[in-house]
């Protein structure tokens, strides 16, 4: 283990000299923010462990805000001059001259979402690569026809330092562990793929008490060989169920991205003026929530200092709020929602979506079922994508059925779903009451690439556009 | 550091990689400079410049890797990741296919590939605000319906040093200048439902050198006339039909070819390319080209990640499957030599045919032109190819009206063989190439 910095060596009164440089040209706030992030990782592939990794990414970077306006400058050198020059780039975000004298800072009290039991960074090596092994063996036994596995497990362990100009401090550890497992199947020529994967700000404790490492292999390995039995989608609109969990996917494009706040103020949104509108049907609720314990999306504060929160977006089908970064918080006069999320200290922040999901309605998830003549039934998925100013998203099924009267017949491949967000919500006919929250496998990547996580119930589209390539009679 | 200091520091690192007892050592130091102005609605919306350094040793001992990596690049940082590097080495399996490259593939291409502009750095911070504005100035003096969603300018540059233990240390500086300009209006339908729909779009023109952007009239323009000719799309019928599909959406299905072509997805049986090598996978227009060598290209570069000499392949010709893209290692494991292509592609390309764009488009009495493609359904493992797409519904070759809200679904092994046209217009904004192409046949989801 290298030695661990957890702490920057940055005293009150070298702080307060450097906010002075960042506001001397008339910056209204700044903020700096220190990380010292270490990533390893160890991967097996072809039956052998090999490949060790370890990335280590240690730098601060200093924002200057002036109403929208934002000047960011970064430096992996924690000296006093290297962040004192770096203060002046950023500070040019403003024309002005102004003196500011020192800020008092004081630290600023929350809750732990990420009690960990037992770290993943710092356990032996020869343990982590014994759980890759059980994973390997597991998906390797499945089936004969797996001709190929890889495993890899990472962990990473962030310290982060937050100084702001009006006057708060606040220090967090923040660890992250990933899992995954990828398989291909083979039969006559035909080629499949399976992949399994979790994780979250959580220790080894994941694979005790949510999912073990062999039951990874057999998941990727299930897929994988269900795949090789599986039809050409058809083409065409239909009724589409969305098993619990993972399908929140569909929620993080739909109304997750539009509702962040940057696309709001700049007016590019489609839910732009929309605040007290019906945005869905009544049975939508939507929540972000960057407090649920151990999750993947979830911080204790976001990358501006704000102590993270549950927001809720949509009420019963009305628009209620947005996700805030601290510009669009004050330029809408709200509390900022602590959502404002960067990839590293190499990126200034902006709104992004923590945990985001919908809350439970009062169907029974098998009477949904019962109730489709015929549609598709998704469990799995590849991700989506978004274009925010039509509301058009698509998303990419990996386990997916065909459902004829009511009954789930055979798996389909190769097909994208296609909607409107606002027109989708607002066929959103049933809610389950199995509100599940996806394994930690996502990451957003809108511009910079931040761990998310999402959640559903089981809910039915009464119509949506499947896009596979058979053509019905 | 001056380019001479980096190339020291990649060498002594080595040095001191095998005195900590690795066998091989690989040391790659980055530098970059960023910039970046976006200005909106007239004011700076986002200012950043900064300087950044990585450094990435990958060693192994007795045929077992490590990789570490660090942007912490002070002496004793650095001593400390060597030594996790070699404990972490020591703990992996033997891989019988790990090696450094045959000393006789490493080396640096002759001649000046043209990657560097003296005057990336000169450019005053003004300056580059200034072009910023006057982009979106541009914009908006075209339509007042315009909604600006940031112009920028950015450019930056990078100074990659490379050395071995076989004694190979080289070094090669690039910059890169980029203007942009993303904007949306407002698009009510008639009926009045589905209030707050907007269009948006884009255009941006990359290059090596500041001097060969694209003049600022031209960016404006372009991304105001990609954003009016969307409003009033329609869902388009569920149905087959032939699809032409523009330079940028060619280039998306290049990329996923690009990454089937890739020595790592052909070994990890991870590609619909497995076992073609010699047959025919696509139509006999389809010719592509992956040069490393081109002056003043993107892609281009003298040597790879791992110091292998660039070159100029064919990975595809007349249709027919005649190389994979491979580095050392993956040759090995295929059977195959090295192309170079240690990092990935380099300017990867395909060949321009004779046809214009406005006769490809005149060829189609009924179909789609296709101008946006969405979502991460070209999976080019298996060969499935289901996107979300945006475009023209064609009458008469003629681009008729707005589509959007649809899908095309077909698969890698139908689209590469049912290619019949392609144009002559290759866009070099990145550093993955593509023209204007038609296909023969894909399937519409729409209603």
């Amino acid at each position: 283990m290298l030695p661990y910095k957890d702490h920057f060596d940055v005293d009150e009164g070298t702080t307060q000299k450097i906010f002075s440089f960042a506001l001397s040209r008339g910056g209204s706030f700044c903020d700096l923010f220190f990380e010292h992030t270490i990533l390893n990782q160890i991967t097996m592939e072809e039956g052998i462990v090999k490949q060790g990794e370890l990335v280590i990414a240690h730098g601060m970077g200093i924002r200057v805000v002036k109403g929208e306006g934002t000047g960011y400058a970064y430096t992996e050198e924690t000296t006093f001059e290297k962040m004192k020059e770096a203060a002046l780039t950023a500070s040019a975000i403003s024309e002005g001259k102004s003196n500011v004298g020192p800020v008092a800072l004081a630290g600023v009290s929350f809750v732990n979402r990420y009690p960990i039991g037992e770290p993943t960074t710092g356990t032996p090596l020869k343990r982590k690569i014994a759980w890759i092994e059980d994973a390997e063996r597991a998906a390797r036994e499945f089936d004969p026809r797996i001709v190929k596995v890889s495993v890899s497990i990472a962990d990473d362990l962030s310290a982060v330092q937050i100084a702001t100009s009006d006057g708060r401090i606040l220090r967090d550890m923040r660890p992250m562990l990933r899992f995954v497992v990828n398989v291909v199947a083979e039969m006559n020529g035909n080629r499949q793929v399976g992949t399994s994967s979790g994780g979250g700000r959580i220790g080894n404790e994941y694979f005790t008490t949510r999912m073990s490492p062999a039951e990874h292999g057999r998941e990727a390995a299930r897929q994988a060989i269900l795949l090789l039995g599986a039809i050409d989608a058809p083409a065409g609109p239909m009724e589409l169920i969305l098993s619990h969990a993972e399908s929140g996917v569909l929620l993080h494009e739909t109304v997750g991205h539009p509702l962040e706040a940057d696309f709001i103020r700049k007016g590019t949104s489609a839910y732009t003026n929309r605040i007290g509108h019906r945005v869905a049907s009544d049975l939508v609720t939507v929540i972000d929530n960057g407090t649920i314990p151990n999750d993947r999306g979830s911080i204790n504060f976001d990358d501006e200092g704000t102590v993270t929160s549950s927001t809720i977006l949509i009420e019963k089908g009305i628009l209620r709020g947005f996700m805030h970064d601290r510009i669009s918080a004050a330029l809408f006069a709200v509390p900022p929602t602590g959502n404002g999320r960067r990839e590293s200290y190499k990126h200034p922040p902006a709104p992004r979506m923590t945990v985001t999901y919908l809350a439970n309605g009062e169907s029974d998830p098998e009477e949904i079922l019962r109730s489709t003549r015929r549609g598709i039934f998704c469990k799995s998925f590849r991700g989506g994508e978004v274009d925010i100013s039509n509301g058009d998203f698509v998303f990419v099924p990996v386990e997916a059925y065909l459902v004829e009267n009511g009954r789930i017949e055979a798996p389909v491949k190769n097909l994208t779903i296609i909607g409107n967000g606002p027109d989708v919500l607002s066929k959103v006919t049933m809610v389950g009451n199995d509100l599940q929250i996806s394994d930690g496998r996502w990451t957003c990547g809108k511009g910079q690439h931040v761990p998310v996580g999402v959640g559903l119930p089981t809910i039915k589209i009464s119509e949506i556009t499947v896009g596979g390539s058979e053509i019905g009679p | 550091m001056t380019t001479n200091e980096m190339k020291r520091f990649a060498e002594r690192t080595v040095r001191r990689t095998l005195a900590a007892g690795a066998e091989t050592s690989e040391v790659t130091v980055l530098e970059r400079m960023e910039f970046s102005a976006e200005v909106r609605k007239g004011s700076i919306e986002k200012l950043i410049e900064s300087v950044s350094s990585t450094i990435d040793i990958e060693l192994s001992i007795d045929r077992r890797k490590a990789l570490v990596s660090s942007s912490d690049l002070s002496e004793e940082s650095v001593a400390a990741l060597i030594a996790e590097g070699v404990e972490l080495a020591r703990i992996m399996d033997r891989d019988e296919f790990f090696a450094l490259p045959d000393a006789d593939e490493l080396g640096t291409a002759e001649g000046d590939l043209d990657l560097f502009d003296p005057e990336a750095q000169s450019i005053p911070t003004e300056r580059k605000i200034a072009l910023a504005l006057e982009l979106e100035r541009n914009a908006l003096s075209l339509d007042r319906r315009i909604i600006p969603d940031g112009s920028s300018f950015s450019n930056g540059s990078k100074t990659i040093s490379f050395a071995n233990s076989l004694g190979f240390c080289e070094t090669y500086r690039r910059t890169s200048h980029t203007l942009a300009l993303s904007c949306a209006v407002e698009d009510k339908p008639e009926n009045g439902e589905n209030i707050g729909k907007r269009q948006s779009s884009y255009w941006y023109s990359t290059a090596i050198r500041a001097r060969d952007l694209e003049r600022i009239e031209e960016i404006a323009s372009k991304a105001v006339s990609r954003t009016l000719r969307k409003i009033g799309a329609r869902k388009p019928k569920t149905c087959e039909a032939p699809v032409v599909l523009d330079p940028e959406t060619t280039r998306d299905f290049l990329e996923s070819i690009a990454g089937a072509l890739g020595g790592g997805s052909i070994y990890r049986k991870s590609s619909f390319l497995v076992d073609r090598m010699g047959t025919r996978i696509g139509s006999p227009l389809v010719t592509i080209v992956d040069d490393a060598l081109m002056p003043g290209k993107l892609g281009s570069r003298p040597f790879d990640f791992e110091g292998v000499r660039s070159r100029r392949n064919v990975p595809i010709e007349g249709g027919i499957l005649r190389s994979y893209l491979l580095s050392s290692y993956q040759g090995r494991k295929l059977g195959f030599k090295t192309t170079g292509n240690a990092g990935g592609v380099s300017n990867l390309y395909l060949e321009p045919g004779a046809s214009t764009p406005r006769e490809i488009l005149s060829s189609v009495s009924q179909g789609l032109y296709l101008t946006a493609l969405s979502g991460p359904g070209a999976n080019w493992m298996t060969g499935d190819f289901s996107q979300g797409a945006q475009g023209f519904w064609i009458e008469n070759g003629e681009p008729s009206y707005p589509v959007d809200e649809f899908t095309i679904a077909s698969s890698f092994p139908a689209m590469l063989s049912g290619i019949v046209m392609v144009g002559n217009d290759l866009d070099w904004r990145s550093a993955i190439a593509a023209p204007t192409i038609k296909i023969e046949r894909m399937t519409l989801s729409g209603t």
